[in-house]
């Protein structure tokens, strides 16, 4: 993977600057996790299915690093799907599973993935920020409604 | 006002000075040629009517024409391969083309997403959604969960009518979706892109066996496949293990050896620790998500890398071992439910190749005479695939290639023979972990090198192709009249569920309809496939034994259950009449479509 970089870059955190695909799907994480709690939102499921075919994937791929395309294309979709599916198993199994909370949880774990992707400190702080925003949409105004 | 001659003497003198580049219209034409057969396809099979379906399938509802596009979309292909350079985004379109017409035509001429058990599944979802709850003392298949469980968020999401549209389109989709792993996968063993997308093309053309419904294996096959292209790609090795060029060291046939099984992929193997760690937690967690959410997949992928492990070909040694930890350790925990009350039956399916070849061939040699010419048809078209990739490792090995590590991917599977039937379809599942290198291995027959091709050559490619996509409408739709769903089908099956209350007794003919795919966990089901066809009189004593004291019982008998009986069993019309007849007599008609009637019983106090 060395051989095939994005232009370059050492890291995955030195092009974050250039690419707005984290922010695009820490974005679609936080109407994502809106979407499954105010439920009445135009195209907001069509949000929510997107994000989670792809988001959590697009995350491991920036924190693991993987440059090579063709690699990355093929590993985005069954990722998200491995993340989507271990944690919502996990939670019916913990005997606190809502398709909410599942979501909320997909958010906050692709979120802190790219978070910890980022090595610059500025950076990482401002994706911080966002990044907690799921949970706290989720704890304002949801709880109720997740809650099996 | 009419243009002098000065302008037109212009418009043509400077006309004359374009110089046209032959690559370009050619890729144009070819471009011009791929959108004229879809949408000629498309516009062609709107028309076609579900009730011109007979017992060879859908095949019989599609209009012949439409198979003129289908030709035309294999020449464009064939055209597309020969170009140079290869155009990668139109070839990707073909493809995707090709999906479409394949997989699409269903979706496309019927009213319903297809086959009964995409809807038990969907079912099961829903119970999920409702209850937070599993059921694995009512069905196995709750103990490999996670495939439902993401189902109950989608259920949640979207409603179970909303997402019957989504579930329509999903073998167009996750057929879609085992391309981009197949073209890795392919990559690791040649630089020829002919030859990848060839395979792919033949990959879609050879998959009749339509797993890839809403259904875990489905799911499970994109992980298998992605699981080996990630392994193959990044953590191949090129050389011989240890113990094949044992005793063979500096030998001609060593080096012979290890000159025709080097790797062609030249870099692909330098990955930095992050990189490594990261791939190999990510081929983990897809391997545990299989583990959790197919019986059968698992295995399929521990054989594959036990096989790959064995000749060398895998730097990750100790995978097959951890895997093979994971596996167990869900099987002893997790899936003890099943286990507990099934131990017996698998340890003693292990080696039983009679009962195999009962389950999984002789049992399926039935039906009406359409349906029997569909078995054979499938067995035929399965044997010629095989030795189409027989004969295209052999060309490759003549041509100075052999792709060790396929052949093994390619035999590993049958292992699954030897540990048990799966209840009539390991071969089938054979064939599909098979399928991706077979596929392979058969456009190898035609690629064998990277010479440029004659014309000759791809003109076979076009013949070969139209045989084949008619094959795989054949084979994979060819018991479409039992498949299908109409609208009246699952208008009925809403019905019962409004009319049914909890603990209710639903019976039916055979299993041949969509009474599960709500409130699964309602309702007590009894289907008498394996009954209808033995003593009239015992119909409604089963289902007095089959139903709870002060419980109702209602029978469904559809369209479905005629087909099942008519394609599975060769029975008439009017002996499935006389059945029926029996099944319902003395109860209440309390629901009548086109399509479906709903019959109640109240069972007499202290039963018949």
């Amino acid at each position: 993977m060395h051989g095939s970089s994005s232009g370059g870059c050492p890291s995955a955190g030195c092009d974050l600057g250039r690419s707005a695909l984290p922010i695009a799907v820490l974005v679609l994480g936080v109407l994502s996790t809106i979407g499954s709690i105010v439920t009445d939102i135009p195209l907001m499921k069509q949000v929510i299915v997107i994000f989670l075919a792809v988001g959590p994937g697009l995350a491991i791929v920036r924190l693991a690093d993987i440059r090579d395309r063709p690699t990355q294309i093929v590993v985005v979709v069954p990722f998200s799907a491995a993340i989507l599916g271990l944690t919502s198993t996990a939670l019916l199994y913990m005997g606190i599973w809502s398709a909410a909370l599942t979501v909320v949880t997909v958010a906050l774990l692709t979120n802190a993935a790219l978070v910890a992707a980022v090595h610059d400190r500025a950076a990482q702080a401002l994706l911080l920020t966002f990044a907690l925003l799921p949970g706290i949409v989720f704890l304002a105004g949801g709880l109720r409604v997740a809650s099996p | 006002m009419p243009p002098s001659r000065t302008t037109v003497a212009t418009v043509v003198a400077r006309l004359s000075t374009i110089r046209f580049d032959s690559r370009a219209v050619s890729v144009a034409v070819v471009a011009a040629a791929t959108a004229i057969a879809v949408v000629g396809w498309l516009w062609t099979i709107v028309g076609a009517e579900v009730a011109d379906i007979d017992d060879v399938g859908l095949i019989s509802a599609i209009p012949p024409t439409a198979f003129v596009f289908v030709a035309l979309l294999s020449v464009a292909f064939a055209a597309s391969l020969r170009l140079r350079p290869m155009p990668t985004p139109l070839v990707i379109l073909q493809i995707g083309g090709l999906i479409f017409i394949l997989y699409g035509a269903p979706s496309i001429i019927e009213e319903m997403p297809r086959f009964i058990t995409a809807w038990r599944h969907l079912g099961f979802a829903e119970a999920i959604s409702r209850t937070s709850d599993l059921f694995p003392l009512r069905d196995a298949r709750f103990d490999w969960p996670v495939f439902f469980i993401v189902g109950a968020v989608l259920v949640s999401m979207f409603g179970t009518q909303d997402l019957l549209g989504f579930i329509n389109w999903i073998p167009s989709m996750q057929v879609a979706l085992y391309v981009p792993p197949l073209f890795l996968l392919f990559s690791t063993a040649t630089a020829d892109r002919r030859l990848v997308w060839l395979a792919i093309w033949f990959f879609c053309l050879a998959n009749w066996v339509g797993q890839d419904y809403y259904s875990p294996q489905g799911f499970n096959l994109l992980l298998y496949l992605t699981i080996l292209a990630v392994l193959l790609a990044w953590f191949g090795r090129t050389r011989m293990s240890a113990w094949l060029s044992l005793g063979l060291h500096r030998t001609r046939l060593a080096r012979w050896l290890t000159r025709l099984t080097a790797s062609t992929d030249p870099d692909r193997s330098m990955l930095s620790n992050r990189q490594q760690m990261g791939l190999v937690a990510g081929i983990g967690m897809l391997f545990g998500l299989s583990v959790a959410s197919h019986q059968l997949t698992p295995f399929a992928i521990v054989g594959a890398t036990i096989g790959l492990t064995l000749i060398g070909r895998l730097r990750l040694s100790g995978l097959p071992l951890l895997m093979i930890v994971l596996l167990g350790s869900w099987l002893m925990f997790m899936a003890s439910t099943y286990l507990g009350g099934h131990l017996g039956g698998l340890l003693d399916d292990i080696g039983s190749t009679e009962e195999f070849a009962t389950s999984n061939v002789v049992d399926r040699l039935g039906g009406s005479a359409g349906h029997l010419f569909i078995v054979q048809a499938r067995l035929v078209f399965t044997v010629i695939v095989w030795l189409t990739a027989v004969a295209g490792a052999v060309r490759r090995l003549r041509a100075g290639r052999i792709d060790l590590s396929f052949a093994v991917l390619a035999i590993s599977p049958f292992a699954l023979i030897f540990v048990q039937g799966y209840g009539g379809e390991m071969l089938l599942r054979v064939y599909l972990f098979t399928l991706a290198f077979t596929a392979f291995l058969g456009a190898c027959a035609f690629f064998p090198s990277s010479r440029p091709h004659s014309w000759q050559l791809s003109i076979i490619i076009v013949i070969v192709s139209i045989a084949m996509s008619g094959g795989l409408f054949l084979t994979r739709y060819g018991n479409e009249l039992a498949d299908l769903v109409t609208t009246d089908e699952y208008r009925a099956a809403e019905r019962l569920a409004q009319l049914a209350q909890p603990g209710d007794t639903l019976a039916q003919p055979n299993w041949q309809s969509v009474i599960s795919y709500t409130e699964w966990d309602q309702h007590h089901y009894l289907s008498l496939t394996r009954d209808f066809r033995g003593d009239p009189d015992a119909f409604q004593a089963l289902i007095a034994a089959g139903t709870r004291p002060g419980q109702n019982a209602y029978v469904i008998v559809s369209r479905g259950h005629r087909a099942h009986a008519e394609v599975y069993w060769g029975m008439p019309d009017a002996e499935y009449d006389r059945r029926v007849a029996a099944l319902v007599a003395g109860m209440d008609l309390v629901y009548e479509n086109p399509d479906a009637r709903i019959f109640k019983w109240r069972l007499p106090v202290g039963g018949l």
